[in-house]
């Protein structure tokens, strides 16, 4: 099975949910509804009897958007350039992903049970997750991308052939267009 | 220095647009022909182009509706800032090495251009660039009204401008704005946002500062308060619940690396390898400036529950409200024009788009080639699609508020959905094709437009955006796998395609 089949699988597995999630029944304020005295803004009221229905596809839906950035992380890189290290290296970002949207619905799930929170630099647990863990989600991608950029990214070789290409159509554009001069088409 | 704050403000606000002007005059001797006019000659250092990147994503809105909607709905709005991480890295992994080669390789001024060659279709670049079309358009128009709104309340608060109009306030600020888009075109767009982006940064974390401040017991306290008004606010969904969170996650995690305004300057740099350098920086710059949705929108909602201001007439007002009564008047006077800033940088990058689209993609679309004197066009259209956002903004303040929301519709999610499958999957896999490009693009603009015309809800909040994005991304894969046509890539696309 080529990577881009596992990219389908999932975009098909997101789309399912997201039908699903659809003909699912709604239960009131699912989507928040307007605060009893200050106008304008807005409360969630109970968290378990609006959200507690879709629980379980929410978080499999912010799974599969974790899965699917890292399958598309690992298509931008050229095949001869995915090395052991870069699997490993994408895999360890792409666990410590789930772990968070893990911490994140684990959290929030022990909130809803007991009512009460802890808090971490000023917000409540399973928000800081959310905060603070997403974007260390992506922090770790970047990571990989600055230490592994000449391993996976952009090599000397993958450098030279395109210093040698761009100097080739530089070439080309300086010369009058001939028939000749058309790109070559390969299948 | 209280007493002067509406002074200082106007101050900070009028250095800020005298900067603009000079940087203009000074980008326009620089600017000799439509390749300096629309990609810098592909000449940017990293330092500059990181700051323009990160300064072109966060607009208006991050300084003015993204703490209006913490302030409303609590942390939901916070998934649209946390996931701003990711999408940058999509960015950069799935777009950033290979639009740059195209370009390049094929000399290209525009991401119809570069599309273009990818998938040898005119049909693709037509499509790209009408869809850009329509979203600059509606982009431009909230960012003029915005950039309008909020000049009418700095200079009503004066004397002398007591009465000034609106009218007034957008030729003012489109006077600045048209001035140094069309003298130095990208040259100048991203040079202010050297600066713009510096400001934005410094704004950030001061007014971060300034919020933890604001009770006693900190941020904690600011938290506190929130969950014992309404314990799902502060929670990680916040009011408006899992599903539009999840939601905001993929229109703004994928749908980042599809924004035009923000891939174009990816095909700027003077070196691929600088993007290791890009990255990072564009990623902490934008964590700085991001802090200011944060706090501000959490501790003006903590302060209203508690009642230490009144409510609110409209979120929007968060922002203003905050700097009014909180911030100091030279730290309000660095914020507003920080505000300024966002929105210009943000519109520039679209003027700059939109004018490639008119003055370039079509006529090569139509006809075959660019217009002749491109230069010369490119300065008129931009003058052109300004007046014509401008008159847009107007209309709909006055007449008909749900114009701008319709081509707002061609925002954001428009552009990830349309945008996201050609770039992010198209750069990175042979096989995909131009009759899934094309699908791809309509069924975007088909289901947007159908969800916003129809108005239509649907349930859990999800949204058109989210729903297109994962539909054109579907559809992309499959028509590509399943379009029999016979497959062929140009050589030298070909050969930048195996790097």
């Amino acid at each position: 099975m080529r990577l881009i089949h596992v990219v389908l699988l999932v975009l098909l597995l997101i789309a399912g949910l997201i039908g699903w999630i659809l003909v699912s029944p709604e239960p009131p304020m699912s989507t928040g509804g307007p605060h009893p005295e200050i106008a304008g803004m807005s409360v969630g009221g109970d968290g378990l009897a609006r959200l507690g229905p879709i629980f379980s596809h929410g978080f499999a839906l912010l799974a599969l958007f974790v899965i699917l950035i890292h399958l598309l992380v690992a298509l931008s890189v050229a095949e001869r350039n995915r090395s052991t290290i870069f699997w490993m290296s994408l895999a360890a970002a792409g666990l410590v992903s789930l772990w968070v949207c893990w911490k994140i619905f684990t959290s929030y799930a022990e909130f809803l049970a007991t009512g009460e929170t802890g808090y971490f630099l000023g917000f409540p647990i399973a928000s800081a997750w959310m905060m603070f863990g997403i974007w260390l989600s992506g922090a770790l991608l970047a990571v990989i991308y600055v230490v592994g950029f000449r391993r996976f990214v952009f090599t000397a070789e993958d450098e030279a052939a395109y210093d040698l290409l761009e100097t080739q159509a530089q070439q080309q554009r300086a010369s009058p267009p001939t028939p000749s001069h058309l790109p070559e088409r390969t299948t | 220095m209280e007493v002067y704050r509406v002074e200082i403000t106007i101050g900070f606000v009028a250095v800020y647009m005298l900067f603009c002007i000079v940087v203009g005059i000074w980008a326009m001797r620089r600017t000799r022909n439509s390749s300096d006019f629309f990609v810098a000659g592909r000449g940017l250092g990293p330092v500059v182009l990181a700051l323009a990147v990160f300064s072109s994503t966060l607009s208006g809105f991050g300084f003015v509706g993204g703490p209006g909607l913490v302030y409303s709905a609590g942390m939901s709005s916070m998934w649209m800032v946390a996931v701003s991480s990711i999408g940058y890295a999509l960015g950069f992994f799935l777009i950033s090495k290979r639009i740059r080669m195209i370009a390049g390789v094929r000399n290209s001024l525009s991401l119809p251009d570069v599309v273009a060659a990818r998938y040898d279709s005119e049909w693709v670049r037509g499509l790209t660039a009408l869809t850009i079309l329509l979203g600059v358009m509606g982009y431009l128009a909230t960012q003029i009204l915005a950039m309008a709104l909020v000049l009418q309340s700095i200079l009503s608060a004066t004397t002398f401008f007591a009465d000034v109009s609106l009218v007034s306030c957008v030729v003012m600020s489109l006077g600045v704005l048209i001035f140094y888009s069309v003298t130095g075109g990208i040259v100048a767009s991203v040079y202010t946002d050297l600066v713009q982006g510096a400001i934005m940064m410094l704004a950030g974390l001061l007014i971060l500062i300034t919020a933890a401040s604001v009770f006693d017991g900190g941020l904690l306290e600011v938290s506190q308060t929130i969950f014992a008004d309404d314990a799902e606010a502060a929670m990680p969904f916040g009011t408006m619940g899992m599903v539009t969170c999840i939601g905001w996650a993929f229109v703004f995690g994928l749908g980042l690396s599809g924004q035009p305004h923000l891939i174009t300057k990816m095909m700027m740099n003077r070196k691929i390898a600088d993007n290791r350098k890009i990255f990072p920086l564009a990623l902490i710059g934008y964590a700085f400036a991001a802090l200011l949705w944060l706090s501000v929108g959490v501790v003006m909602r903590a302060a209203v529950i508690s009642g230490d201001i009144s409510p609110l007439d409209a979120s929007d007002a968060a922002a203003p409200v905050f700097l009014a009564v909180f911030a100091h008047p030279v730290l309000a006077g660095v914020v507003f024009a920080a505000l300024f800033a966002a929105i210009m940088s943000t519109s520039d990058a679209f003027l700059n788009i939109g004018t490639a689209a008119v003055v370039h993609d079509i006529p090569r679309m139509l006809r075959g080639r660019s217009m002749e004197n491109e230069l010369f066009w490119a300065r008129v259209v931009t003058v052109l699609i300004t007046l014509v956002a401008a008159s847009f903004a107007l209309y709909s303040y006055y007449e008909n508020a749900r114009l701008v929301a319709l081509l707002g519709a061609f925002g954001w999610s428009t552009f990830a959905a349309a945008i996201v499958p050609l770039v992010v999957i198209g750069f990175n896999w042979k096989r995909a094709t131009a009759r899934a490009a094309v699908t791809a693009v309509v069924s975007s603009l088909l289901i947007n437009f159908a969800v916003e015309i129809f108005s239509i809800q649907l349930p859990y909040g999800v949204s058109g955006g989210f729903l297109a994005i994962i539909t054109s991304l579907t559809l992309f894969v499959l028509v590509s796998m399943f379009d029999r046509r016979k497959r062929e890539l140009a050589s030298d696309i070909d050969r930048i395609m195996d790097l």
